[in-house]
């Protein structure tokens, strides 16, 4: 089957043919065989996804959902401060609280610095090895935490790191462009004057957020896909 | 819309949301976090006017999710809990459990982009402008995505011998 029966195949499935398309199509499906043997294994696999996820309907809705949506309107306020179940702790650790930012964007400049330590891993090597949740000292006041990965539009792979030194905390992202990874967009969370964290700037807190809304495809990779995304684009050994 | 509206909206699409929200955890316990989550933005940020509230739900879960996978520390387990989880949970499925297995894995092995497009539309039922609407992408691109990603998904399960008789 070519990429447009595919296309046609799955949006027939989904019921997203204008009528004439669909009267064609079934009659194609009538005589095609291999089409027809495909449109068979696609509702079968459709079926088994349904069925997959459809397993948590097996368990009931808990109360403290339920009770949010009964509540009246000034008790739902109330229920976000006093009355909401506890959360898991890892979902309470926020996003590094972002007071505000001023924007670096280094666009498309390549990863290449390395921290003048001799034994230190560059910025690009770290990304090139360590799962997202690590966090790497790359040199004796240097700490890069890698955050996340994902695809960009372009199916790049892309890494989402903060980087804090003595001095100033940035959030980053890279991506892997040609066999180097590239700065994208670079954000300065704090800038450390004194003993004090001061804010570096007002504004463009949300640049990060709305860079990835644009750029990256689906969601983050998990682990095991992010195992083998890193496999994949490591540098060969010479 | 109203308060009520609102709440009625959230309750009438509450399963699919949950399912949503296990297939991009893929945790029952972590999927009813999530949605718990969800359903207090959607309680305390009143949705925008130029928005189609359906997507935005979506929307909302899928963005919330990234915002936990972000915020993790440990990231090691999340591949570990699903088999099990899916076992336990679907005994009474007519489904034989190794072809679940199976799926499973390959399920996990989909690429993120092709998971939850297969999941907006095929679990969710949304279409494809409303798919579109919640990544935020042009409808071409669902259509093109959705149909890689059954491709893609019976290319594994062929791989791993599902549904061969």
């Amino acid at each position: 089957m070519n990429k447009s029966d595919i296309e046609m195949l799955s949006a027939y499935l989904d019921n997203e043919l204008s009528e004439a398309e669909r009267s064609h199509f079934e009659e194609r499906l009538a005589t095609d065989e291999v089409l027809a043997e495909a449109f068979t294994k696609y509702s079968e696999n459709d079926q088994v996804y349904r069925e997959a996820f459809s397993a948590i309907d097996e368990t009931p809705v808990p109360d403290s959902i339920l009770s949010l949506i009964s509540e009246s309107e000034k008790d739902v306020l109330l229920s976000n401060q006093h009355n909401v179940v506890e959360l898991k702790k890892w979902r309470r650790v926020k996003w590094l609280p972002i007071a505000a930012s001023f924007l670096i964007i280094a666009l498309s400049l390549p990863v290449l610095f390395n921290m003048n330590e001799p034994d230190s891993p560059s910025v690009a090597s770290v990304l090139d090895s360590q799962l997202s949740g690590q966090k790497v000292e790359i040199a004796a006041t240097t700490n890069l935490e890698l955050v996340m990965s994902f695809i960009d539009q372009q199916g790049h792979l892309c890494r989402e790191y903060v980087l804090s030194q003595s001095n100033s905390v940035e959030q980053k992202i890279a991506c892997k462009i040609d066999g180097m990874w590239q700065t994208q967009i670079s954000d300065t969370l704090y800038n450390l004057g004194g003993n004090h964290y001061q804010v570096a700037s007002s504004g463009g807190s949300d640049k990060i957020e709305n860079w990835l809304d644009l750029n990256m495809s689906g969601i983050p990779l998990s682990t095991r896909a992010e195992e083998a995304a890193l496999n994949r684009s490591a540098p060969q050994e010479k | 819309m109203d308060k009520e509206a609102l709440k009625l909206l959230i309750l009438d699409n509450l399963k699919d949301l949950r399912r949503f929200a296990y297939s991009l955890t893929n945790d029952i316990n972590d999927a009813d976090d999530l949605t718990q989550i969800v359903v207090e933005k959607l309680l305390t940020k009143p949705i925008p006017d130029n928005v189609e509230p359906l997507p935005w739900i979506f929307r909302v879960c899928k963005n919330a999710w990234i915002d936990e996978l972000r915020s993790r520390k440990i990231r090691t387990i999340d591949d570990n809990v699903e088999v099990s989880q899916i076992e336990s949970s679907t005994k009474s499925s007519e489904i034989a459990e190794d072809n679940l297995q199976q799926l499973k894995i390959a399920i996990t092995e989909l690429p993120e982009a092709y998971r939850v497009v297969m999941s907006l539309i095929i679990i969710s039922g949304l279409s494809y402008a409303e798919t579109a609407e919640v990544l935020e992408i042009p409808i071409g691109t669902v259509m093109s995505r959705v149909a890689r990603a059954r491709e893609k998904l019976s290319q594994m399960l062929n791989k791993y011998g599902v549904g061969e008789q």
